[in-house]
């Protein structure tokens, strides 16, 4: 076993281990152990990691048995890509909650949010449909427990996730059932395999994904379905709501990826004999529309109804679900993806698979950058919400002059959700729009376009009145005597040092834009053309 | 001359050059409110730096034809290539980066004058490098996307600044410059991405535009002409050309030396430069005349520039009027781009510093006004000749330069634009450039003649703002002298005697004009 396979186990076991022993112990040592815990996955991150970025797949047949038998970890580009996202996010937010109890809700959210990042990672490196469903099982129902974390009022909306996320991944598991039938196997790659050698298995195939893309989409809040988010996301306590926009969302993101790239078989299409037929081909284009267009509507309706928000936490969620449509708008291309535009026109010569490279480099790249983005917006939303004990933006007027280094970090993040340069979010919107523009894809521009004016507008109407001065005086003192009664609680140089963490996640916005030539290339690595 | 920079060093210069300020910026972030000194100490080392090392590289860019480039990749494009964030010196990169250096370190001088007792100045000067940061990556960006890169950070960083005050004024203002701002920019990428998907990766090429370019101009010129569009409508919103102006006036709210900066070299001045960028380096003239498209950007130039002065008339507010006359002045560098003539070129580049020696110095005496004596508006500055010469005097270079009467900078400008305007065959032009500065005279002279020739309104105070006379009781009909503080009038006096300089040293070896005329003629080889 080299020390990529050992780890690759380890991230999986590890959390799970740290939670169910975090339930043990008490509430101030549970933070400790957390805290160790997401340093020792992020070591184990990085040596999957380097193995990646040298080329590698690293596999792991557990216990020695090989699929279809046995249960696979497998970990490529995407997955080393995703593993990283939630290693460092998880990192940072684990370290805000630990210097911040109270933004952590109470001291169950240790054992909860190490049971999650074990499903997250389950999730990443799966190798077999079962145990990512197993994997987003327990993301589902750690994510739960976490929204419920916040309080009596957050009951009802963890009430309203459970439902969704139990619907989800029922209908994830029949689709599941389907392909096992169809394909004899649950390993990932030998289903793909098998799928696109026998024709006679497409009909079912079709059929399970798009049942389990209907359920991966209700856990992802793709916009006719996203109504549960909001109360969750922004009901949740300070720590919580990062961890679920930023990574809980994309482990959906992640298999509706895996199971359109790497276990559909698309490029069947091209080919006569093993084809998919004629209204399968059909069927299938049409469920890659009605996605790509409710992502084109989620970028443009979660916008506007963002802007409509007088509240910060809120805002920030309908951002989410804003930027959960970018991640579809690709879904149209992959099943064209002709560089048509380009013929005879004296530019860029395209290798043959650029178009499907560049959007999906693009999408994995802007929800990379969302990521650390959003969370990075969430964290600092819900510190000034325990803070100034609202998150309502007009009572927030002026916080900037008290929290400078908080709405520096808010702008660096809203750098990336906006898709400024340099950051993750310009990087995908440049992959993406390149491609569309190689594919004549037009409507992608036009949406990116409206997304990125849209996200401007309301991220600057959350965040400017931050920074407005003419707070009338004793409002202000009245506001210092509130603050003074609550820094007896918490030591204001706990509170300075809780605003690092968004911070990092700011700076990593930026900085991260300097990483697109390495994740693409990351990308290659596994790569389903 | 190679000998004051070794060759192996010269690479680095412009990354230098770039994070100088950017680390200036952070080193004064985290600086508490009231270490003054630490914090003017840096900002003004990195100043002077920057200054340095602009010179240094003159003799062994201008003279030698040595083209220092540092590159990183950023973009990946298809298969293992990638478009690279690149940075590289030719003369007209120096000639601005110039520019932004020598006024990056007066306005820091002024600024710190002017902020004396202000709040939030860590926040302020640190901001304040960062728009300097972006403006030197702008001069420096060897390709479209660098550009794009600075041009959008350039874009965030400005608002703080225009935010400064924190009055929903202030913010009102900001929100609609990151308005227009957002929206420009996002018409220069999507222009920027289609041009490299149809065209290649485009890079600045001094001498007639990118080959690419040329092939896609012959093949779909529809294409080619959506995508100029694109690209100088988008650079056009900061450049402030009509209809896309009105965030200007607006922005005026800023603090005066965010003003001045904001009007003499970072954002209007990268919207232009950037136009001249995209005739002379991506599309080349040529390319650009064949396709059709400098006639029309000629003619909303020409028509900017009269409109912009129109409104200054219109205005009674000092830097109201300022900003118009901006919209106005600053087109007179599209004008002389979009004609085809190695003259009117060089016209054009030259008045990029040219304007911003003398736009600074309207702006620094505005501002000195207005902290002074309190006078926002014309009428307010009756007497004022008397109260404060050397602010006045300034002014007045700093008007006169405007009109473009010799022997200030101004008059260079105008001259050159003059007989481009012939050489290029457009006649009408030249009418243009006259009824400007009829117009010019008739919004600037009055505010002269109200300095030194009206005779100060008694004590009975009916300007509103007549505050700071209280403080100095003076006798009946005698005005007194004010002080004008050093820190202030100092960088005023600097431009206004600078542009008396460039005017009269104009046919000097690396004057502007020189170096605008050696940029102009690599354009047309």
């Amino acid at each position: 076993m080299t020390t990529a396979e050992f780890s690759l186990a380890g991230i999986v076991l590890l959390p799970l281990l740290a939670s169910a022993v975090a339930v043990l112990l008490g509430s101030r040592v549970r933070a400790v152990l957390g805290i160790l815990t997401a340093l020792l996955i992020c070591g184990l991150c990085t040596a999957v990691l380097i193995q990646t970025a040298a080329g590698g797949i690293t596999e792991l047949a557990l216990g020695g048995y090989e699929a279809p038998l046995g249960i696979r970890l497998r970990a490529d580009g995407l997955s080393a890509l995703f593993l990283c996202l939630s290693a460092v996010v998880g990192t940072v937010v684990s370290a805000h909650a630990a210097i911040l109890p109270a933004s952590a809700g109470h001291p169950g959210f240790w054992p909860l949010w190490l049971g999650c990042w074990s499903g997250l990672n389950a999730v990443f490196v799966s190798g077999d449909l079962f145990n990512t469903y197993v994997g987003l099982e327990l993301v589902g129902l750690t994510a739960v427990a976490l929204v419920a974390l916040g309080g009596r009022d957050s009951w009802m909306p963890a009430l309203r996730y459970l439902f969704v996320a139990v619907l989800g991944s029922l209908l994830f598991l029949v689709g599941v059932g389907l392909i096992l039938a169809a394909a004899g196997t649950l390993d990932m790659e030998q289903a793909a395999q098998q799928l696109a050698e026998t024709p006679e298995a497409h009909a079912a195939a079709v059929f399970a994904l798009c049942l389990m893309s209907v359920g991966l989409v209700l856990k992802l809040a793709l916009m006719p379905m996203h109504r549960w988010l909001i109360p969750a996301h922004a009901g949740a306590p300070g720590a919580v709501s990062p961890l679920l926009s930023a990574l809980v969302i994309k482990a959906a993101l992640f298999v509706i990826l895996r199971l359109w790239l790497w276990v559909m078989p698309l490029d069947a299409t091209t080919e006569a004999e093993t084809g998919l037929a004629e209204g399968l081909s059909t069927a299938l284009t049409a469920l890659a529309w009605t996605l790509g267009g409710f992502g084109a509507l989620a970028v443009i309706l979660g916008s506007v109804m963002a802007l409509r928000q007088d509240r910060l936490k809120p805002l920030v969620a309908y951002s989410t679900v804003a930027q959960v449509g970018y991640w579809f708008l690709f879904l149209p291309l992959l099943l064209d993806p002709e560089a048509g535009a380009l013929e005879g026109q004296p530019g860029t010569t395209l290798a043959e698979d650029a178009v499907l490279s560049g959007a999906l480099s693009g999408s994995v790249a802007l929800a990379l950058g969302h990521g650390v983005a959003k969370a990075g917006l969430f964290l600092a939303a819900g510190l000034l919400k325990e803070l100034w004990g609202t998150d309502e933006i007009e009572s927030l007027r002026g916080a900037g002059r008290r929290h400078p280094l908080l709405i520096l970090s808010m702008g660096l993040c809203a750098v990336g959700l906006i898709g400024l340069p340099i950051s993750l979010g310009f990087t995908g919107k440049w992959h993406l729009a390149t491609s569309a523009v190689a594919a004549e894809h037009w409507w992608i521009i036009a949406v990116l376009v409206l997304g990125t004016l849209l996200s401007a507008g309301y991220l600057l109407r959350g965040i400017a009145p931050l920074l407005l001065q003419d707070a009338k005086d004793p409002q202000d003192q009245e506001h210092d005597a509130a603050q003074d009664a609550d820094a007896s609680a918490e030591s204001p140089r706990r509170q300075r040092l809780a605003e690092v963490p968004a911070f990092v996640l700011g700076l990593l916005t930026v900085l991260t834009g300097f990483l697109a030539v390495g994740i693409d290339a990351l990308m290659g690595v596994g790569a389903p053309w | 001359m190679t000998d004051l920079i070794p060759s192996a060093v010269l690479p680095w210069i412009p990354l230098v050059m770039v994070v100088l300020s950017l680390a200036a910026a952070v080193a004064i972030f985290p600086m508490g409110e009231r270490r003054v000194r630490l914090r003017s100490w840096v900002n003004l080392s990195a100043a002077v730096a920057k200054v340095l090392l602009v010179v240094l590289l003159v003799p062994a860019v201008v003279a030698e034809g040595t083209r220092p480039e540092f590159s990183v990749p950023f973009l990946p494009l298809g298969e293992g290539e990638s478009i690279d964030l690149v940075l590289r010196v030719d003369p007209l990169a120096l000639f601005f980066a110039g520019l932004s250096a020598l006024l990056w370190l007066l306005t820091t001088i002024y600024a710190i004058g002017y902020l004396e007792r202000g709040s939030d100045r860590s926040r302020f000067f640190g901001f304040f490098s960062l728009c300097v940061t972006a403006t030197v990556g702008i001069s420096f960006s060897g390709n479209l996307i660098t550009f794009l890169v600075f041009y959008e950070i350039l874009t965030l960083v400005t608002y703080p600044l225009v935010a400064h005050w924190g009055d929903e004024k202030s913010l009102r203002a900001a929100r609609m410059y990151m308005r227009y701002a957002l929206s420009g920019g996002v018409a220069v990428l999507i222009g920027v991405i289609w041009l490299t998907m149809y065209a290649g990766p485009v890079d600045f090429a001094e001498e007639g535009g990118a080959e690419g370019v040329a092939a896609l101009a012959a093949e779909s010129p529809g294409v080619a002409v959506t995508i100029f569009v694109l690209l100088v409508g988008g650079m056009g919103v900061k450049a402030a050309l009509v209809p896309l102006h009105s965030w200007l006036p607006s922005a005026m709210v800023a603090p005066a030396p965010v003003s001045a900066l904001l009007h003499a070299v970072a954002v209007v001045k990268a919207g232009v430069f950037g136009i001249v960028r995209v005739i002379d380096d991506v599309f080349g003239i040529e390319v650009a005349e064949e396709l059709g498209v400098l006639g029309p950007l000629l003619a909303v130039a020409c028509f900017t520039v009269l409109y912009g002065s129109y409104q200054a008339m219109r205005q009674t507010e000092l830097k109201k009027r300022l900003a118009f006359s901006t919209v106005s002045q600053v087109s007179y560098v599209v004008v002389g781009v979009s004609m085809v003539s190695a003259l009117a070129t060089a016209g054009g580049v030259v008045h990029l510093v040219h304007q911003g020696i003398m736009k600074i110095t309207l702006f620094f005496c505005a501002g000195l006004f207005a902290e002074v004596i309190r006078a926002h508006t014309i009428g307010e500055l009756r007497g004022a000749g008397r109260r404060m010469p050397w602010t006045s005097a300034a002014f007045t270079v700093g008007a006169l330069g405007m009109i473009g009467l010799p022997p200030t900078a101004g008059f260079v400008t105008k001259w050159q634009l003059g007989l481009g305007a012939l050489d290029a065959g457009q006649g009408w032009v030249v009418l243009v450039l006259l009824g400007s500065s009829v117009l010019n005279a008739a919004y600037f002279l009055p505010v002269v003649w109200m300095l030194w020739f009206a005779e100060p309104e008694g004590e009975s105070g009916e300007a509103p703002d007549a505050g700071a006379s209280d403080e100095a009781p003076q006798p009946e009909g005698e005005p007194q002298r004010e002080k004008e503080p050093g820190a202030l009038v100092v960088p005023a006096v600097i431009t206004a005697v600078a542009t008396l300089a460039v005017g009269l040293g104009a046919a000097l070896s690396f004057a502007p004009l020189q170096v605008a005329e050696a940029i102009a003629e690599a354009v047309f080889r």
